[in-house]
Order: structure tokens, then sequence, then C-alpha cells
């Protein structure tokens, strides 16, 4: 566990927050800013929506960064939580509006100085030019308001 | 050939384009597929006019 980690909990789940997993693909923060509001201190509150909405989300997070599970009620635990099996022959490259391109599957990427990096299941890539970890994304661009038009 | 695992590559140019090989699809922001070709060059720069391909505007 990573000393950034942060778990935020309501009455029927607990949200697992992994900084160092997050690809800034956005998905929580578009959809449910109630809930993830990168604005505000502490960023995530599970009080602003419901249990179902916020599983919506966490479940649609392309990585590990946020994951939930259910609370242990009356001694009984339930196994449900997140899983996100990432399967891929076909590489998929989702652009993100006003973000980085998710890719999703297995391939190489070949850096400008020639060195490959293989990509086991998931990664982003920086669209606006002013990343700090090219080729990939670092969430510059969120700071930057990055370009106006839809892509 | 039919494991196309790691068949993929993504290249990034320096100041350049990312341009992408193999099996693959790019879809849009509304998740429409835009592209089915086996090679695609995507804007890296912010400033293609043609986004999210590469339209050469970098150079500019």
């Amino acid at each position: 566990m990573d000393k950034n980690d942060r778990s935020y909990s309501n009455e029927e789940i607990t949200v697992h927050w992994k900084p160092k997993e997050c690809i800034h693909a956005g998905t929580c923060f578009r959809e449910l800013r109630k809930v993830f509001d990168p604005s505000r201190r502490p960023w995530i509150d599970l009080g602003q929506g419901t249990t179902e909405q916020i599983i919506d989300i966490v479940e649609r997070c392309p990585t590990d960064a946020l994951t939930f599970e259910r609370n242990v009620t009356n001694g009984v635990t339930s196994n449900e939580t997140s899983s996100k099996p990432v399967t891929a022959e076909k590489v998929t490259f989702s652009v993100m509006r006003n973000g980085p391109i998710l890719a999703e599957g297995k391939f190489t990427v070949i850096k400008p100085d020639g060195s490959e990096q293989e990509i086991k299941s998931i990664t982003s890539f920086c669209r606006c030019g002013m990343s700090r970890t090219q080729p990939f994304c670092d969430g510059t661009h969120n700071k930057q308001g990055f370009f106006p038009d839809n892509y | 050939m039919s494991n196309t695992q790691h068949k993929t590559k993504a290249t990034a140019f320096k100041d350049g384009p990312l341009m992408i090989e193999g099996n693959f699809s790019i879809k849009g922001v509304d998740g429409v597929i835009l592209s089915t070709m086996d090679k695609a060059y995507l804007c890296r720069c912010g400033k293609s006019a043609n986004k999210p391909f590469c339209d050469g505007s970098h150079k500019k």
C-alpha cells in the first residue's frame, strides 16, 4: 500500500483510491462530479451520490485507481468487489474528450529515444503536448484546460 | 498467425505524432470507431485541425 492511498466509506461500501494507478481518464469526475471533485479536499465525498451511482463509476475506472468493497454487515462479508478484467488481442485506442488517448490491450510502445516499453493492459497517451511523462499522460491537461474543441 | 498479442505497436516520434500499427481500433469521444485501417497517426501536440489524427500542424 502506498502512503498516498486513501479509503472512503459510506454505510454500504468502501472506495479505495490509489493515486499512483490513476491514468487520468477522467470518467469519475466528468460523470459524477458531486462525488469525485478534484478541486475539493478530500476529493471523494461518498455522501454526494448513491451507492449504485458510485459503484457504476468505480467499475468504469479503467485502472485499479478506484476500487470498492462491500462493508461488513452483521458479521457477514460479501465477496462482491470490483474486478476489471482487461482482455485484448485487438488494442483499442479511445479518445477522451479534452483528455488523453486511453489504450487498452497488449502492445509495444516505442518512445522518441528508441526505447521500448511493453504495455500489459492499459495506458494513456498525452494529446495536449504538455505532459512531463511523454508520450504518456500525466494529467497536466487538467491544469491547462487543454483545447476547447470536441476532440 | 492467429495470435496477435504484442503485434500492435505505438511509436511516438520525436516532435511528431503517435503512429499506431497492427491490430487496433480507434474510438472517438462518442465511442464511434474512427479508423479501421492498419496504420494511423495520432496528434500528440494538440494543434491538429483533424484531431485525433495528425495533420502536420506540429511543424508550423
